[in-house]
């Protein structure tokens, strides 16, 4: 019997040209966001935020340790709107970080692995960061 | 209940071309206890039959149907139409590529099921009736045995959406856990060798969609810490 080229032991392969027309099936414009998936991207963006602020500690530092003179313009700028923004987004992704990156820690460590237990976590992480940015905007303003 | 559900369901003809749409469809509800499939089988036997899907058993154990609904991957035949919110989105697996509407192109993850190499490996002599297992033994593989490959979890992982050339995925990672846990088997050295890489193991950030997504109520995120602990722990 003649084996089709395209046949392999009732395989069907598709040629190059079909595979290429295929589209990919969308993924995260349709994904619904849950408590754990929140969880996690939450904590790569407070990362990225902790890091891209490490200028800001550097000058605080140094503004701070200088001369009487430059500790005073220091502590105006962080009571300035910009200051109090900027001290906002970081502690509030500190404290995020923080909350979150004890989560991992323990889930890396084995302990709340049931499915129940990783929902819950994440509920709670998530409920401590927005409790930081409300408490942080209160305090601050 | 509504008598009749709405329903918008991803098309895709590649004798046609052009992108990708979404189409409306209306389904009587005929039956209680209505599953997805049920729906999808009325559209095609009824209403379109071009309809295009995978499915064989009907009972949540073969994993053919699964696909994305309302935006979580989950099995058709086993997800009722009460309780989803209407209209039901229904689009193939994600980050697949569409051979036609939901029928999408499994290779890539089948090969790396392949690649965990999933089989019992062992060289000492095969005993006169069976490899035993005491009770406890046996035990731990529970919680992973059960996996039907049906792609839900793989498909619902963005780190294997963004890095699923090299990132083995859910599916794959558990069914790994499962021969590495497995008493039986006397290759767990060459195996976690196999896992200990940037990308196929420790792509995974924990995102947890793949518990989220897996229709038997499995945990393939625990499955892949447990993984990663054991090469910890073969470290020190």
């Amino acid at each position: 019997m003649q084996v089709s080229p395209k046949t392999v032991q009732g395989t069907v392969h598709n040629t190059d040209n079909q595979r290429s027309a295929r589209p990919l099936s969308p993924r995260v414009s349709v994904y619904r966001w849950r408590g754990p998936m929140l969880a996690s991207f939450a904590h790569r963006i407070s990362g990225v935020v902790l890091v891209l602020f490490v200028p800001v500690y550097l000058c605080l530092l140094s503004g701070l340790t200088a001369s009487a003179a430059d500790f005073s313009d220091t502590i105006n700028w962080m009571h300035s709107p910009l200051g109090r923004l900027l001290l906002w987004l970081i502690g509030s992704a500190l404290i995020y970080h923080l909350v979150n990156g004890m989560r991992f820690i323990l889930l890396d460590a084995g302990f709340s692995e049931t499915r129940e237990e990783m929902r819950g976590s994440a509920r709670f992480s998530l409920a401590a960061g927005l409790a930081a940015v409300v408490l942080l905007a209160v305090y601050l303003w | 209940m509504d008598t009749v559900i709405q329903l918008e369901i991803y098309r895709f003809d590649p004798e046609q071309g052009g992108e990708p749409r979404m189409q409306s469809f209306e389904v009587p509800v005929n039956k209680p206890g209505m599953k997805l499939l049920d729906a999808l089988n009325y559209i095609k036997w009824n209403l379109d039959g071009t309809l295009t899907y995978r499915r064989s058993c009907g009972e949540g154990v073969c994993g053919s149907d699964g696909m994305n609904i309302n935006g979580v991957n989950g099995l058709a035949c086993i997800t009722p139409i009460a309780g989803l919110k209407q209209p039901i989105k229904v689009r193939p697996l994600p980050s697949m590529q569409v051979i036609r509407d939901l029928v999408v192109d499994t290779t890539h993850f089948f090969d790396q099921y392949r690649s965990v190499k999933p089989w019992l490996q062992a060289e000492s002599p095969v005993p006169e009736h069976e490899r035993l297992q005491t009770p406890d033994q046996r035990a731990e593989l529970d919680g992973s045995y059960e996996c039907i490959l049906c792609g839900c979890c793989t498909t619902a992982c963005p780190s294997w959406w963004w890095n699923g050339d090299r990132f083995l995925g859910p599916a794959a990672l558990l069914q790994a856990d499962r021969w590495i846990k497995d008493s039986r088997d006397e290759a767990t050295g060459e195996r976690l060798d196999d896992l200990e890489d940037a990308f196929k193991l420790y792509r995974c950030h924990q995102i947890m969609n793949c518990m989220e997504a897996c229709p038997k109520g499995l945990n393939p995120t625990a499955a892949i810490n447990h993984l990663k602990r054991t090469l910890l722990a073969r470290k020190s």
